[in-house]
């Protein structure tokens, strides 16, 4: 019924790409630019000004380091559709699947260009205050409003894993209601150019950040070790059969 | 409480795992809103009260009415769903149906009312809670009307329905949770001194 192959080569892949946004991208964004957790959009022109004249180098290397790691969330989603297209395979054409390796490439470019806005405000660091706090601005609003590639992603995911009616589905259906629930979280984030001083929809706020950030992080983190358990397990039944 | 209601109490729920899963996760949200709109409103108690004073609490009030009523409709849908009363089953959801259409009408005559005298979701603090903590309930509710549209158009024959059960508690569930969410924020919003 359903094709049974090696399936580690792809975990690994998985398991490494993860390793590595994680490296890159919480490293440069945590550590070394200082961007996450976000300034708050209530600074004044002098105060943003001088973020990126006493820091330069570091918000340069930093974000440098985020855009290789932004990269390495490809291979992973990737590799989350070829699991959802077990699944849908029976159906015909995948197309939750490629909707979710599609959303994946948006949710990379977007979390991709606020760096290039970010970067070129530090680039030319003697030009006039107004159109770095603009680069700032553009880069934070980018960052955090859209969120319909990642909220399609989830529904995707959750689709497919509702729709695996086979013994030991990948995905436990609590985590396909809770990826639903993840793509309903991101609703909030077109409130984001709303708040310009702060307040828990702002960019640094409590929803825009703390949850939309670290939510699908968790959810993404728990998805991981579930299936490499479930494979463990699938592998050994098949080493037994 | 009826014997039919008896009844209900003692069938076993069917509805999985992971919708109250989701439920719970919902409402932890929510409750972070609540959370958020108490908070603003410590911070700026005279704004939020010459706000809530600037609200007509009859459309809340109404409002609340239509989704209690809509939410008994979808129990006794879920209930007849259970019996396979198939003509009573799709007769409550055509009418929970008729609530929630009702509810989302009254929003944006309220919402309309609003922005016409000069009140939108950056005027300050007490409208951008409003605006936002009432705009997601109601994206709740139009996507739990759209689940119970789609059972009216695809879970209406017996076989249909018996197939589906927990599918379409799962739904009455999920409306009962819009509707409690909204008795809070209405009494939080527009009642709470």
């Amino acid at each position: 019924m359903y094709k049974t192959y090696d399936r580690k080569p792809l975990l690994i892949i998985a398991g490494v790409s993860m390793l590595l946004t994680a490296v890159f991208y919480v490293g440069g964004m945590f550590a070394i630019s200082g961007f996450l957790p976000p300034p708050s959009p209530g600074l004044s022109e002098a105060e943003v000004v001088n973020l990126y004249r006493e820091n330069r180098t570091s918000i340069i290397a930093g974000l440098s380091m985020a855009l290789v790691g932004v990269g390495f969330m490809l291979p992973l989603c990737i590799v989350g559709s070829v699991f959802m297209a077990e699944v849908e395979a029976e159906d015909g054409f995948p197309f939750y699947s490629v909707m979710q390796g599609l959303c994946a490439v948006v949710t990379v470019l977007f979390t991709a260009f606020p760096t290039f806005a970010w970067m070129a405000a530090a680039f030319r660091i003697e030009r006039s205050p107004e159109l770095i706090v603009m680069m700032h601005d553009l880069g934070w609003i980018m960052w955090a409003t859209p969120s319909w590639g990642f909220a399609f992603q989830g529904i995707c995911v959750a689709v497919v894993g509702l729709k695996d009616k086979r013994p030991k589905p990948f995905i436990p259906r609590w985590m396909s209601y809770l990826a639903l629930w993840l793509a309903a979280g991101m609703t909030a984030t077109p409130l984001v150019p709303f708040y310009t001083n702060s307040g828990p929809f702002a960019w640094n706020g409590l929803f825009s950040f703390w949850i939309a950030f670290f939510a699908p992080v968790a959810w993404d983190a728990i998805l991981f070790f579930l299936i490499v358990n479930n494979v463990k397990n699938g592998q050994q039944e098949l080493v037994e059969a | 409480m009826n014997a039919a209601d008896d009844d209900l109490l003692e069938e076993r729920s069917s509805v999985e795992a992971g919708v109250w899963v989701f439920i719970l996760a919902d409402m932890c949200i929510f409750s972070l809103y609540f959370g958020v709109f108490a908070w603003d409103k410590h911070l700026h108690p005279e704004q939020f009260a010459q706000g809530q004073a600037t609200l007509n609490s009859g459309f809340g009030a109404l409002n609340t009415l239509v989704l209690l009523t809509s939410s008994y409709f979808m129990a006794s849908a879920v209930h007849a769903a259970r019996a396979q009363r198939i003509e009573v089953y799709v007769r409550s959801i055509r009418l929970a149906i008729v609530c929630g259409l009702v509810f989302f009408v009254v929003k944006t005559v309220e919402y309309t009312e609003k922005i016409s005298a000069g009140f939108h979701i950056a005027t300050n603090e007490f409208y951008r809670n409003y605006f936002s903590f009432t705009g997601f309930h109601m994206i709740h509710v139009i996507v739990g009307t759209s689940f119970i549209i789609y059972l009216l158009s695809s879970i209406r024959t017996s076989d249909q329905v018996r197939a589906n059960t927990s599918f379409i508690e799962g739904v009455g569930l999920y409306w009962h949770m819009v509707d409690l969410l909204w008795v809070v924020l209405f009494s939080l919003i527009y009642l709470v001194p």
